[in-house]
């Protein structure tokens, strides 16, 4: 290589300056990014930037629990195929392993002007790239007469850990004769088809306890939902007198819940459940609005190019908090998008490569034993930055049994590679 | 529109010798011709210089369902460590339409030839344990 003079001068200014620069200044230029959430999409932001970075990047990662239940997969523990132990993941590799630091503890807000995360202790952690993955929030007021103390009695277990075991526990103490009643949120939310196989699976426990006169009553606020096809002809071969679905044209509309007395009340009628799962709609964790990072859909724009956010150029949002156009929210996006991101905030600190963003996500859901179905497509981000689906599919419906069996064990190599994915 | 050939309508007899050469080449080919294609297009990407950094990264993709250190028996392949020739026969399976997961067709018909080299160098390079 042949410098010219300006070239030579430059760098001989860069060698000075470094030679001069005083230890500890040095010994900062490690730069520090804090990664906000432990889910699908932070914990693999996380160990990818850890990975990757080969020890080049100080990796931080808030989390406030100890362990992590994943959302994923939970409606197979209250279909009783799954233990909530095998859906329960520590955090301790990505540590030991990878290098990452995990805090826990609850972050409460973004100063962006000062590039520090606020922790609700009152400490604080800098960062020179900040990774939201605060997952979603319920909005409890959503439906008429719930809240986040009804919840305790009328669980959504839409965040899994202890919202699960409630509902479980409700679930297993149910006798014959005793219905359940769900009230479906609207869109968009995290897990589209995921109420239709909680439905599925509820129903299957149901059956599996040779129950003859208990019903699962489906208040949808959507007049059709996902997969819809596919659970509609599993539920008439397996579920016929079980599960009940009702869209807002038939229900009229939910009026209100009384979680104590386990009533909810539509225009049309008022369903009595021994179990009531409420699932309200959903918006941005509580942290992303704090920090001005949501636009009015309550969710965060970002660049699907980079999944850098639309408001500032130091923050990347990723799975369910973030607007990713075609794609729906779920932990295989979010997983996806952490990757993405993770390349990019590389780029940006080590200066290293960065290539096309690509991401990819399958829904599976179990309708029945050894039944399983899946959704999924491509994606890429188009030139205005918008998330784009390139090639989808879908399970088809009267397909084989042996096919759906397939489908089902494929889904359990996937959940064992995404966990791996995530924690190392 | 495409131009009339000679010999749709035609008896044999009045073609002449080379067009009866031309004909006879054309259907060996077809007869021949897949099995020569997809070896082809397989030897083809295989001499492609593939760029394993590339590799890496959308191999990333492939992470979420095939664990770098699944058991034997998993119901997901282990695809990290495998061969070069045996990552692209099956990516090219899937993308031509010769094995049916629609999961995986979806993600090799994607697949340029660069990316299908780029991700065979990357993941035939992998020692699975820790990655």
């Amino acid at each position: 290589m042949k410098l010219n003079r300006r070239q030579f001068n430059a760098l001989l200014a860069t060698g000075a300056a470094t030679a001069i620069a005083p230890l500890p200044l040095m010994g900062q230029a490690k730069p520090k990014v804090v990664v906000i959430g432990g889910g699908a999409g932070g914990a693999t932001a996380a160990r990818y930037l850890a990975k990757d970075g080969k020890g080049e990047i100080d990796v931080t990662l808030i989390e406030n629990s100890k362990t992590y239940t994943t959302c994923f997969y939970s409606n197979l523990y209250f279909g009783g195929f799954r233990s909530f132990e095998s859906i329960t993941h520590s955090y301790d590799t990505l540590a030991s392993d990878f290098g990452v630091k995990v805090v826990h503890g609850y972050a409460s807000e973004i100063d962006r002007n000062g590039k520090n995360v606020k922790m609700q202790d009152g400490s604080s952690i800098p960062y020179d790239r900040v990774v939201v993955a605060p997952g979603i929030d319920l909005q409890y007021d959503s439906v008429p007469g719930y809240s986040e103390e009804a919840a305790e009695l009328a669980p959504h277990a839409w965040q899994a850990g202890s919202q699960s075991t409630l509902l479980k526990n409700q679930l297993d103490a149910l006798t014959d004769g005793q219905n359940v009643v769900m009230v479906a949120p609207p869109n968009p939310y995290r897990c589209p088809p995921g109420p239709y196989e909680r439905a599925s699976m509820m129903a299957h426990l149901i059956k599996a306890k040779g129950f003859k006169n208990s019903r699962v009553t489906i208040l949808d606020v959507k007049p059709k939902f996902s997969k819809q096809g596919l659970f509609t002809e599993g539920w008439e071969e397996h579920y016929a007198d079980i599960i009940e679905w009702l869209p807002p044209e038939i229900h009229g509309g939910i009026v209100s819940v009384d979680a104590k007395a386990g009533l909810v009340e539509t225009d049309l009628d008022t369903f009595e459940g021994a179990v009531l799962n409420v699932i309200p709609a959903m918006k941005a964790g509580a942290i992303a609005s704090r920090s001005g990072l949501t636009d009015d859909s309550g969710y965060c724009p970002v660049d699907g190019a980079s999944m850098r956010s639309r408001i500032d150029n130091n923050v990347f949002v990723i799975g369910d908090a973030c607007v990713a156009g075609a794609m729906p929210k779920s932990g295989f996006s979010a997983n996806s998008q952490a990757k993405v991101a993770a390349m990019n905030v590389r780029g940006d600190l080590l200066s290293s490569k960065v290539f096309p963003a690509r991401f990819a996500n399958t829904c599976w859901s179990l309708i029945s034993t050894d039944n399983g179905v899946k959704v999924g497509a491509q994606y890429s981000a188009n030139e205005k930055g918008e998330i784009v689906a390139d090639a989808k599919f879908i399970s088809a419906a009267g397909e084989s049994a042996e096919l759906r069996k397939t489908t089902y064990e494929e889904s359990i190599g996937w959940y064992d590679s995404i966990t791996a994915d995530m924690f190392g | 529109m495409m131009k009339p050939v000679r010999g749709w309508t035609e008896p044999v007899s009045d073609f002449n010798d080379k067009e009866v050469l031309k004909l006879l080449l054309c259907g060996s080919l077809f007869l021949t011709g897949p099995v020569l294609m997809a070896s082809d297009e397989a030897a083809e990407i295989l001499a492609i210089e593939a760029d394993s950094e590339y590799g890496e990264y959308l191999a990333g993709e492939c992470s979420t369902c095939h664990n770098p250190n699944a058991s034997d028996d998993s119901t997901v392949p282990k695809i990290h460590g495998a061969s070069r020739e045996s990552i692209v026969d099956n990516l090219l399976a899937y993308k031509n339409g010769e094995r049916d997961n629609t999961t995986m067709k979806g993600v090799a018909e994607k697949f340029s030839k660069e990316e299908i080299a780029a991700l065979a160098v990357y993941l035939a390079s992998i020692q699975p344990d820790k990655t």
